[in-house]
């Protein structure tokens, strides 16, 4: 059985969140984006936990439910075509640990991924002696990411410890700003406990599969999700049966259950190129590395992306596919496309109208993005469309890199013109 | 990383000084490595009998430390290492008297009850420090009132001493009992005192008793770092033992090795004559920072962490590649009020912190009856019922309990309920035991009780939620069959042997200054430098507050920012007084970005009303 599962993502309870980041919002939206099991997110926080424990119930081993009651409300308001899917939840938390190694202050974000209401309360009981977990969902401990390990290690090997998007500058084990240069630096004799690593926006498994370190561990992406209607935008895909254990030792022993990832296209992201804004210099790692990263208009050091950061640390060239390799499936998400099938802003009510209509007849956005042959998408009424995610799984989009604070762009098509071009009757839509 | 420091030619000679020596030791000076230096030459140049050495300290935590960093284990050792008040209990217990000390719960609720008796206008904790006193210095018997002897009648009730007796009992057996002196003189032949600052009158005069002409007696301290005098700490005492025993040399130690220079250089103008020499070569940083009020004060120390440590958040993110820790900070003030907004905006930006004698979850009034209630559920016993009833929680006529004690005959709880259940007050509280006694015997689990328990006392509401929350959250794991209490209360045990916090944790410290001392942090912040504060005026000693400054100040490894507001809690305030004493080279003035803002906002609305009028 095909599972996509988002383990990183967040309740209401942490920073800069949405509001509808409850159980039910996430249990309404994992039905209409098509995503199979759920990261509960913050388990750390202790209201958090209770609403967890209050509304969740066992389900497989390792998994939750929404309680019946509480489901069949939200059901009722789900059309047929994406009300039959099964969601499970899995309990998952984001630490942010902030401390100093090797004379620098080190930021790393990691999750933490327990089987039971009894392996979070003994995280939650050792943490609290730590820090602060009622100030934010994802709190700040002072804490070395190894001891945290070590904390999981000790209370239930089957508790997973991934450390979170990876390449991200500020907050991240290989970030530019304030990571580490290995897995080893980081974690020390502890380093094969790392059995995965979480992608991120900012990169994709491409990238990831140039470092030596990388060659043999699972590499999983997930949301970081900030509001319902975001989770599943990146995803790893299994399979397997709903089982916390068969999900855990797939990732662990990074087999063929572990089919592989749905990616953003990681040029979108803020920091991917090199470059300076005000400059208006955008440059890739290897012209970056020609100018000894000195900007060629104010001869000031250029902000170095994402990708650079790749470079530095990698150890085979770029389009290197190690022989264990998994798959990856780059998205665009669905309101996106009908955006730009419309020539209008994402957040406008055209938009989530046709996207309700779209998913209320063929079903959720994975399915439409991934599965359903494009032939019935047309014939359901949707031939634009069933073009342009043609375009998406075959990779054939517009790409511009972001850099330096810009964000990337990803584009079906180049101009106006080209939007225009492509057919008449967006009105069907 | 363990840096071993060349020992200057003053602590050199402090530490194989032949006679009786007394240490003056600033802030940073190596006082406690002075201290153990000393015991080592002790025991292994003079090969001196450990059983003839006795250390003593003034916190029980002093005492540990010393013995820690002597690698010795407490029991086996021959070396006396103990506080006044330990040492004095150890002596009076091994003579063959029978001493019951009171538990300080105890000592509280005598006190409390004394107070609504008699209904004093004092709070608990002064009414408890002029008994102290009193018992102190024994001398000034004016201060002797029906109330005190109240508190006393009470005490001997129960035929229980406190900590105070226990001194003057010591006191008096020592200069009663010739051969105890003696054979105590003649047994210590070196007394070595930590932190002498810190000695009352009552203490001097017991040290008196136990020296003798052919004792070596080794006191280190910095007097003006005495800060205790409103315990009774004689902040004379130095010159005291030196008009006592002429004889004894004089020893300062004046390389600061905490601080770097500029922090030495502004913290000397406060005792100019007896001025440290920094070590580093590090200037560092003092700065005196002028912020609108407690509110802008808070944020802008939560910035400087924030941006010290490179931003918690990507918005805040920025470059940093010194080591920097949350546990290099510390924020002192003068008392915990002072620090309310502090918290809450430290809560709000979720740095870790932590508050020094800050009572962790298990401690808060309701997780702790919670606890108690539990812990009677499992062992149903007279001792457990009373911590119930003892528990602040409840906030119990202090009458119910004593006519439940003086039923203690029957030890019964069965026996017991019955016969006075009829109390007003205390029914209501017997039949909720019953009820939830009732629930334990029929298997109901840990999870269930607790929330039986809130639900009939009425525990869960919006400023406990979140600490019940917690509490909840954290007995999950121990399940909810019949074991789960008894997994739980052994779990509650462990923590009390490990302190509730985990003191290695990296959190940022808020402190008292008095709390502070002995400490040492790279980042220093003094809040509220300001009149009524530091120094408070008003029935204060000024000499004391600016020791108690001087303490703050010289808790600073590499930056010390002294804040203060232009008004707090709605009142005009003025900076401390010391400024004019610490002010010049290498203290830097400035002024909080918030306060220009805002200044130049209220100019620029000043200016538009002015204008307005002309319409």
């Amino acid at each position: 059985m095909q599972l996509i599962v988002d383990l990183h993502l967040h309740s209401h309870f942490s920073r800069a969140t949405s509001k509808s980041l409850t159980l039910e919002g996430l249990y309404k939206w994992g039905k209409i984006k098509g995503v199979n099991v759920i990261g509960t997110g913050d388990f750390t926080h202790p209201s958090w936990f209770s609403e967890l424990r209050d509304k969740l119930e066992p389900a497989e081993p390792g998994l939750f439910r929404l309680k019946p009651t509480i489901a069949a409300d939200i059901d009722k308001s789900l059309s047929e075509s994406i009300k039959k899917q099964e969601i499970r939840f899995i309990l998952t938390s984001e630490i942010s640990n902030i401390y100093s190694k090797l004379g620098k202050v080190r930021k790393l974000h990691n999750l933490v991924i327990a089987p039971s209401f009894e392996d979070v309360s003994k995280i939650n009981s050792y943490l609290e002696r730590i820090g602060n977990l009622s100030a934010d969902g994802r709190p700040i401990l002072g804490l070395d990411s190894k001891e945290l390990l070590k904390i999981c290690l000790k209370i239930n090997e089957n508790i997973l410890f991934i450390p979170a998007h990876i390449w991200t500058p500020w907050f991240a084990m290989f970030g530019s700003k304030s990571g580490f240069d290995s897995i080893k630096e980081a974690f020390d004799e502890l380093s094969g406990e790392i059995v995965a690593v979480e992608t991120g926006l900012s990169s994709d498994p491409w990238m990831n599969w140039r470092i030596k370190e990388l060659q043999n561990i699972a590499i999983i992406s997930n949301s970081d999700a900030h509001s319902p209607q975001k989770i599943g935008r990146e995803a790893t895909i299994f399979d397997c049966p709903f089982d916390y254990f068969q999900i855990i030792s797939a990732i662990k022993n990074n087999d063929e259950r572990l089919l592989g990832t749905i990616e953003f296209f990681p040029e979108e992201g803020k920091y991917h190129f090199d470059g300076h804004r005000i400059c208006n210099v955008k440059l890739s790692a290897d012209e970056t590395k020609k100018l000894d990263r000195i900007c060629p208009v104010c001869h000031h050091q250029l902000t170095v992306g994402v990708n650079f950061r790749v470079s530095e640390l990698a150890s085979f060239p770029v389009g290197f596919k190690p022989e264990n390799h998994k798959k990856v499936e780059y998205i665009i998400p669905l309101p996106e496309i009908i955006a730009e099938l419309k020539g209008v802003s994402v957040s406008t009510k055209s938009v989530s109208d046709t996207f309700i209509k779209v998913y209320n007849t063929l079903g959720n956005e994975f399915a439409i993005l991934r599965n359903i042959p494009t032939k019935l998408i047309s014939e359901a009424g949707f031939p634009e469309l069933s073009l342009a995610v043609d375009l998406v799984r075959r990779n054939k989009v517009e790409i511009e890199p972001g850099y330096d604070g810009v964000y990337g762009k990803i584009r079906l098509f180049k101009d106006e013109r080209a939007r225009k071009n492509f057919g008449g009757q967006m009105s069907l839509l | 990383m363990n840096v071993i420091f060349q020992r200057t030619s003053e602590q050199e000679k402090a530490i194989k000084s032949q006679g009786s020596v007394i240490v003056k030791a600033g802030p940073g000076t190596g006082k406690t490595m002075t201290l153990i230096g000393r015991i080592y030459f002790l025991l292994n140049d003079l090969k001196i009998n450990p059983e003839e050495i006795l250390v003593l300290t003034f916190t029980q935590k002093a005492a540990q430390e010393i013995k820690e960093r002597l690698n010795i284990e407490s029991e086996k050792s021959a070396i006396t290492v103990g506080t006044f008040h330990s040492f004095a209990l150890e002596v009076l217990l091994d003579e063959g008297l029978k001493i019951k000390l009171a538990s300080e719960a105890l000592r509280q609720k005598i006190i409390k009850e004394i107070i609504l008796e008699e209904r004093l206008k004092t709070t608990a904790r002064s009414f408890a420090e002029n008994v102290s006193n009193f018992k102190n210095f024994n001398s000034n018997s004016s201060n002797l009132n029906k109330d005190i002897l109240l508190y006393q009648s009470k005490l001997e009730r129960d035929d229980l001493k406190d900590f105070d007796d226990l001194l003057s009992i010591f006191h008096t057996k020592l200069k009663e009992d010739l051969k105890l002196k003696n054979k105590l003189q003649s047994r210590f032949g070196h007394i070595l005192i930590d932190e002498f600052q810190d000695t009352n009158i009552l203490q001097y005069e017991i040290l008196k008793q136990v020296i003798n002409s052919r004792s070596h007696l080794f006191v280190i301290g910095d007097p003006n770092q005495s800060i205790y005098e409103f315990r009774g700490a004689d902040a004379q005492v130095f010159s005291r033992l030196k008009d006592d025993y002429s004889e004894i040399e004089d020893i300062r130690l004046t390389k600061n090795f905490r601080s770097c220079q500029d922090i030495v250089q502004v913290s000397n103008r406060l005792f100019p004559k007896s001025p440290l020499n920094p070590n580093q070569t590090d200037r560092g940083k003092v700065m005196l920072i002028e912020t609108l009020n407690e509110y802008t004060e808070s944020e802008w120390i939560v910035n400087l962490i924030t941006t010290s440590i490179g931003g918690l958040d990507l918005n805040q993110a920025v470059s940093n590649d010194k080591e920097v820790n949350f546990s290099d900070f510390a924020i002192l003030y003068r008392n915990h009020n002072l620090s309310k907004i502090l918290v809450q905006k430290l809560k709000e930006s979720g740095i870790p912190f932590q508050r020094i004698g800050e009572s962790s979850l298990y401690e808060k009034k309701e997780v702790s009856f919670i606890i108690c209630v539990l812990k009677f559920l499992n062992h149903q016993v007279m001792d457990n019922f009373y911590l119930i009833l003892e528990n602040d929680f409840l906030n119990l006529d202090y009458k119910i309990l004593h006519k439940v004690k003086d039923f203690n005959g029957k030890k019964i709880w069965l026996d017991m309920k019955s016969n006075i259940s009829s109390e007003k007050g205390f029914t209501e509280i017997v039949l909720k035991l019953e009820e939830l006694i009732k629930s334990f015997k029929d298997g109901v689990g840990l999870q269930q009780l607790v929330l039986s328990i809130c639900d009939k006392f009425q525990i869960k509401n919006e400023s406990t939620n979140l600490d019940i929350e917690q509490f909840l959250s954290i007995l999950i794991q121990f399940g909810n069959d019949n074991y789960s209490i008894d997994k739980f209360i052994h779990f509650i045990s462990w923590l009390n042997e490990n302190n509730f916090y985990d003191k290695k944790s990296n959190k940022v410290v808020l402190s008292t200054i008095h709390s502070a001392k002995g400490l040492e942090f790279k980042y220093v912040v003094v809040m509220g430098f300001e009149d009524n504060l530091i120094p408070i005026i008003k029935g204060g000693s000024i000499k004391e507050e600016k020791r108690l400054l001087y303490v703050a100040m010289t808790r600073a490894k590499n930056e010390l920012y002294l804040t203060y507001t232009r008004i707090r809690n709605k009142r005009k305030t003025k900076i401390s007084q010391f400024k004019n004493i610490i002010k010049g080279e290498g203290i830097v003035e400035m002024v909080d970005k918030s306060l220009e803002r805002r200044i130049k906002a209220k100019e620029k609305w000043k200016l538009r009303n002015s204008q307005l009028k002309f319409f």
